[in-house]
């Protein structure tokens, strides 16, 4: 069958567009979704995608030419005999059908933490000759744009004479009262208060039932406080952390694991030169642990509980820089220093800002380890849709009472609690159990290949 | 929106990593994600850009170790290097609308300038941000897989006299200016950054 490739209406202001260049000939076989051809309006070039696999029977209109939306760009033969995918394009499009629900599509997947922001290497360029100048804050700026402010007019208490966040809150302030007193005016006549600045349309309805219900929709603060506004980042973080806490009931178990075995292998890594951290050994032991709990390693999707089949563990770790879910992918498959490795380098390019986000997404289970001190145990929030996680205690010597010859004895041990949260909906008592037990049991035997 | 920091990036390492997140994002694996990092010297000519635009030798230039990249994109010539904020948003378009995508562009950069006393504007038929007659945003947006890329460059305390020596934007006698050139003070490039950020997340919501 031939069917049209036509020019797309790229905007309810866009009645043309001018065509670039053909990124396929006549004749030609493509995929559903591959590029035909590029079009230009004004600044903004677009590829067209193919509107279906096929082979281009005929083009149309040449390069430099202008054409109005609708117009006919090229005839595609969708023929079945005609139609041979581009080898590249259909790997694609079989993951997106028969790719697992809830993974492939889904836009909720675990949040992805930004990589941190980090200065440039470079240095700054110094900065032209200084006359009036305005200096202000990132927080100052991030309020000055929320509500449509021009800092050039709020005056600055600050050092020099810049514009302080109190400034701005100030003002802000004054402004509401002023504004209240107003729309108390207009009340009668049924207008709506004019807002601060106007609301972006696809905002203005998310965003208000969001914030902190006061009167004004600002957070009250007294003299002295210090309102921090949300950053995208962190709304994102406590919309994850409200809805695992809504949809999961979470199962914390802990465990005390001597790690006795693991500090003679860091030991002896540390005299051939190899620094290992404890955090590695936890990984490659929740790796095994999770292959012989196939319940363990898996996500939730509608009213299914999907088996992963790969382990993929997503290491949280507090970094000087933010927090960074850095994904292993195929933990399994990696020994002990591989993990090492692939989380020194994970923080390494972390401090470049150099993390891609399919590195960041993607896991299985999740372990969080949040920093050494005084952190005897906690009691972890399950990385949605993941099933589980760990989380690391701090390593504290303890006397415990062990068994030397068939004697009790007590000795002194490197002793950490490890917790795992697990989902009730799908892990019952005794898988979870098993888990965290074994886990403890390899950690002990302190056999790392 | 998700918003990324990636500091001073090369232009051709940073439009791989605009088609990495790209291709993520049409594969709605991550959400519209803006892109903001800072550029070493480099000017660019668009697909359709005319060399003669430049007034230098690629020789003169290459003397100074600035490059000169012929890039897949609209527009003419442009400059890019520090003390200039480049935003590439990476925005999935369900139902595409270029025109008003510009425009939000606009207006969120309208918006970030004004935090710190610049009153900008567009002026119809000219893609950009000016501060009266002097451009101090431009902006080329390119389309893939329905994913935008490419996107916009402010600037904060560029080293303005790059721009003398080309035509900017293939428009002769249209100069350009900055945020420290117009307040005649230096705002920090993390305030701006939070400014941009911000103003994007309000105005490039909702084109999915």
């Amino acid at each position: 069958m031939l069917i049209d490739v036509v020019m797309p209406q790229l905007g309810e202001s866009v009645v043309e567009g001018v065509v670039v260049k053909w990124l396929v000939e006549a004749g030609e076989s493509v995929a559903k979704d591959q590029p035909l051809l590029e079009i230009s309006t004004d600044k903004v070039d677009a590829e067209i995608p193919s509107p279906s696999a096929g082979r281009v029977a005929q083009i149309l209109v040449k390069p430099g030419e202008t054409v109005p939306i609708r117009a006919v760009l090229a005839k595609l033969d969708t023929d079945p005999s005609a139609s041979r995918p581009a080898p590249e394009a259909a790997p694609k499009w079989d993951e997106e059908i028969e790719g697992v629900p809830g993974h492939m599509a889904r836009t909720s997947e675990p949040p992805i933490p930004a990589p941190p922001r980090v200065e440039p290497s470079a240095p700054p360029p110094p900065p032209p000759p200084t006359t009036g100048r305005i200096r202000i804050t990132p927080v100052v700026a991030r309020m000055a744009v929320e509500h449509g402010l021009d800092l050039s007019k709020i005056p600055g208490t600050g050092i020099d004479g810049r514009v302080t966040r109190k400034d701005v809150e100030g003002y802000l302030a004054s402004e509401a009262s002023a504004k209240e007193a107003h729309s108390a005016a207009e009340a009668s006549e049924g207008k709506p208060a004019p807002k601060a600045a106007p609301p972006s349309s696809a905002l203005s309805s998310e965003v208000p039932a969001k914030k902190p219900k006061t009167s004004e929709g600002k957070p009250p603060a007294a003299e002295g406080d210090q309102v921090i506004p949300w950053t995208p980042i962190r709304k994102k973080i406590a919309e994850h952390m409200v809805r695992s806490k809504q949809t999961t009931p979470h199962v914390h178990i802990f465990a005390e694991v001597d790690m006795h075995g693991v500090a003679g292998v860091r030991a002896k890594a540390k005299k051939e030169g190899v620094n290992l951290t404890y955090l590695p050994f936890v990984i490659h032991a929740a790796a095994k642990a999770l292959r012989e709990t196939p319940i363990m390693n898996a996500t939730v999707s509608g009213e299914s509980t999907v088996l992963k089949k790969d382990i993929h563990i997503a290491v949280a770790v507090d970094t000087s820089k933010g927090l960074l879910v850095p994904v292993l992918r195929h933990t399994d498959r990696m020994s002990l220093k591989e993990i090492s490795a692939a989380m020194d380098d994970f923080g390494a390019r972390a401090k470049s800002g150099r993390i891609l986000p399919d590195e960041l997404s993607g896991g299985t289970f999740s372990i969080t380890n949040p920093g050494i001190k005084g952190n005897l145990f906690g009691t972890p929030i399950i990385n949605q849709p993941q099933v589980g996680i760990l989380r690391l205690g701090q390593i504290v010597k303890r006397p415990v009472v062990i068994d030397v010859d068939g004697e009790d004895s007590i000795v002194i041990r490197p002793m950490m609690y490890l917790c795992c949260a697990y989902d009730h909906r799908v892990i019952d008592g005794v898988a979870g159990n098993a888990f965290l037990y074994r886990v403890r049991e390899i950690l002990e035997a302190g056999d790392f290949p | 929106m998700d918003t990324v920091w990636l500091g001073e990036v090369a232009y051709r390492e940073a439009l791989d990593l605009q088609l990495a997140y790209l291709d993520r994002r049409a594969a709605r694996r991550i959400p519209d994600t803006l892109l903001l990092l800072t550029h070493p010297h480099v000017y660019t000519l668009g697909r359709g850009g005319d060399e003669a635009n430049l007034l230098v030798s690629r020789e003169t230039l290459a003397s100074e170790g600035i490059s000169v990249e012929r890039v897949g994109r609209g527009g003419d010539i442009t400059y890019h290097g520090p003390g200039q904020l480049v935003g590439y948003p990476i925005v999935l378009m369900e139902k595409p609308d270029v025109h008003k995508f510009v425009r939000s562009i606009e207006a969120a950069l309208i918006d970030a300038v004004r935090a710190f006393g610049v009153p900008s504007r567009r002026i119809e038929g000219l893609t950009g941000v000016w501060a009266g007659e002097r451009k101090i945003a431009s902006i080329g947006v390119g389309i893939r897989k329905w994913v935008t890329y490419h996107g916009f460059a402010l600037n904060v305390t560029t080293d303005l006299s790059m721009f003398r020596r080309i035509h900017l934007c293939g428009l002769k006698g249209r100069e350009a200016t900055s945020i420290a050139e117009e307040t005649g003070s230096a705002p920090a490039m993390e305030a701006v950054r939070e400014a941009v950020a911000a103003a994007c997340g309000r105005r490039l919501e909702g084109f999915a």
